[in-house]
């Protein structure tokens, strides 16, 4: 049943994963295997333009980056229920129109609180 | 599946595979050939005549270097890094409508690797996870630049990705489809979607520009600030696939902006030939050969603006992103919405 | 087909198990992201492509990169005291994982008993909807399906989600704020 469904479309994009897959694997070896081997305690060093490295490379960030990726799961999960209404945009009309409008108005409506709470301000 | 499609399925994925990576070896040596002519300089010229030859020196050159692993980087992570890169940047053509179909043999060969249903959102899909390669690399390097750069490409990457999808639900109103087999076919001979969104293309691509991290967008690896970004630390081939996943996925942005706005395949007059009794294989090439002009022009055009345009301040790079894109892209599918309503369909 | 099957399946229990298991965050996020990947092949299977790239869409590509910056967030003593852990043994035996082992197992004998208790080929929504032709043959386009629901029968719940969204914003907003005025 499944070899005349949907999924078995499916059945080429695995291919091409497996052979990319098949692909950056032996790369990675053949470049591990090739390349010389003269490993010294500088050479591994962090870099750090030169001087010797201070501290921890592990240090936290602004949360800012944090907010933004919070963000972007509310707005991609906002996009992603706009993806079935557009494909059937024509057949829902002038009423689909309006309750996506609803539903995209909820969405700005937070957007334009987080953008005037300065969230997203970038120079403070 | 039988066999002899499973045949014909490999055979066109190696060739798609083979060509991506061809073309993104010759868009290294594109880009230094025209930055050499923007700037009023040669460019590579020693290997082989005007240079022909140099992306396959680079490679060989790549391949022999030493690989080193820092000290305090975490070895799974590093390694998984580059790999991931390549892996996605390899994996977005599948979907991709690269012609017609041809007769061989009385066999009906599609030239399209997987005409999914939800062909757009597989892209999106592999555009959302390209970012993987460089936050991996970049954290596990355990290096200070590095971590900075992983972070920006990620907080860059997912900004952009929202006004991405929202211009390309736009594109499918107009549509009504999410299958770029049936995109490209819509867009049959010089109908294509450009002239219906204007706005929504520029938006997408200003958003593949964020997304492959080029300029103005290549604050992930700005020499300035960031020495080398994400891939201070690699080396070896390793360094080798971030480049080239890079050109890779400009390679893939082209392909999928000349068939979501620019017909993909077709081409002006394509009917009139085959009214003139021109063979539908011969058809056919000729709209791989017009898939294959627009694909380069876009190229050129990527390395045109790295070469030509300065870079943003992160800010400034945020701040378009959600005050400006956003807002522009919301605006699009609103006044998109309004045009079909009102025209009655 | 059924072999892709269950090597996805096997992939996922191998990669959620892991994640259970280990004490390398670092490793653990990746893992959950190979378990994510194998259930959107799930959802194929299921054919429902459409929830399958939501799954990648918003947990592959956005939910772990929230989950890796807030590792990169963390400070890294504390990650290294996580990973030592304090007592020796294997990890998965330790007395004080007792009570979510047992939690756990009993969560499966449900599960379990639900399995073996329903008889499959015979429950009656099946026949209903045999009857009335509401069933999927595998070639409609799901997301115009999901399209047409979301905005006709569940339109209520499709609006509440915005309100949902709405709040998560406005959280999201105050969140930042409170950590900018320290």
């Amino acid at each position: 049943m499944l070899l005349q469904s949907s999924a078995s479309s499916y059945l080429p994009i695995l291919i091409q994963g497996i052979m990319a897959l098949a692909f950056v694997g032996i790369t990675m070896v053949i470049t591990h295997l090739v390349g010389p081997k003269r490993r010294t305690i500088d050479k591994l060093t962090p870099f750090e333009s030169g001087i010797s490295s201070v501290g921890n490379a592990r240090s936290p960030f602004s949360i800012k980056y944090f907010l933004v990726a919070i963000l972007f799961v509310l707005f991609d999960v906002e996009v992603i229920f706009m993806y079935p209404w557009a494909v059937n945009f024509r057949e829902l009309g002038g009423k689909g129109m309006i309750e996506m409008f609803v539903f995209m108005g909820m969405l700005l409506l937070g957007f334009f609180y987080v953008i005037r709470k300065g969230a997203l301000d970038w120079e403070k | 599946m039988d066999i002899a499609l499973l045949i014909e399925k490999v055979i066109l994925i190696s060739v798609v595979l083979g060509i991506s990576l061809v073309t993104a070896m010759y868009t290294t040596l594109a880009e230094r050939k025209i930055a050499g002519f923007l700037q009023d300089r040669y460019g590579p010229n020693r290997a082989g005549p005007f240079g022909i030859l140099q992306p396959l020196a680079d490679g060989v050159k790549l391949f022999t270097k030493e690989e080193i692993i820092p000290r305090e980087a975490n070895r799974f992570l590093f390694v998984l890094g580059p790999s991931l890169a390549m892996l996605m940047a390899c994996v977005g053509t599948a979907v991709i409508p690269w012609g017609e179909e041809l007769e061989i043999g009385g066999r009906t060969v599609s030239l399209q690797i997987a005409d999914v249903n939800i062909g757009i959102l597989y892209i999106f899909g592999v555009v959302a996870l390209g970012v993987y390669g460089i936050m991996i690399g970049g954290w596990a390097s355990n290096n200070k630049y590095s971590l900075l750069s992983a972070i920006r490409a990620a907080s860059q990457n997912i900004s952009y990705e929202i006004s991405l999808g929202l211009s390309l639900i736009a594109l499918l109103m107009v549509t009504g489809t999410l299958s770029l087999g049936e995109i490209v076919e819509q867009q049959r001979g010089f109908n294509w979607n450009i002239w219906y969104q204007p706005l929504g293309f520029i938006l997408f691509l200003t958003c593949s520009f964020a997304e492959t991290n080029r300029n103005p967008f290549d604050l992930v690896e700005c020499e300035t600030e960031l020495v080398g970004g994400y891939h201070t630390e690699y080396s070896s081939m390793k360094l080798g696939f971030f480049l080239f996943a890079e050109y890779i996925n400009i390679f893939v942005a082209s392909a999928v902006m000349s068939t979501l706005y620019f017909g993909g395949y077709n081409f002006p007059g394509m009917d009139a030939l085959a009214q003139a009794g021109v063979s539908q294989n011969w058809i056919t090439l000729i709209g791989v050969g017009a898939m294959f002009v627009k694909v380069l022009l876009f190229i050129f055009f990527f390395i045109w603006v790295r070469w030509t345009v300065p870079r943003f301040r992160y800010d400034q790079l945020m701040k378009l992103g959600w005050n400006i894109m956003i807002p522009l892209a919301i605006a699009n599918i609103v006044i998109t919405g309004v045009v079909i309503w009102l025209t009655g369909n | 087909m059924t072999a892709i099957f269950y090597i996805l399946a096997g992939i996922m229990l191998a990669a959620a198990c892991y994640v259970a298991v280990s004490r390398d965050i670092a490793r653990a996020v990746f893992c959950f992201f190979g378990v994510l990947f194998a259930m959107a092949g799930l959802y194929i299977f299921a054919l429902a492509d459409f929830v399958a790239v939501t799954q990648i869409l918003v947990y592959a590509g956005g939910v772990v990169v929230l989950m890796i910056f807030a590792l990169m967030l963390t400070d890294k003593q504390l990650l290294e005291n996580i990973r030592r852990g304090e007592s020796s043994g294997p990890r998965l035996f330790r007395a004080r994982a007792l009570p979510s082992i047992l939690l756990a197992l009993a969560v499966f004998a449900v599960l379990l008993q639900v399995i073996t208790a329903v008889d499959w080929g015979n429950m009656a929504w099946r026949h209903e909807a045999v009857a009335a032709g509401n069933r999927i043959t595998g070639h409609e386009n799901m997301v115009e399906n999901v399209g047409v629901n979301l905005m006709t029968r569940y339109l209520l719940p499709f609006e509440v989600i915005s309100v949902f969204l709405l709040a998560a914003l406005i959280g999201a907003a105050y969140l930042a704020r409170g950590r900018t005025n320290n």
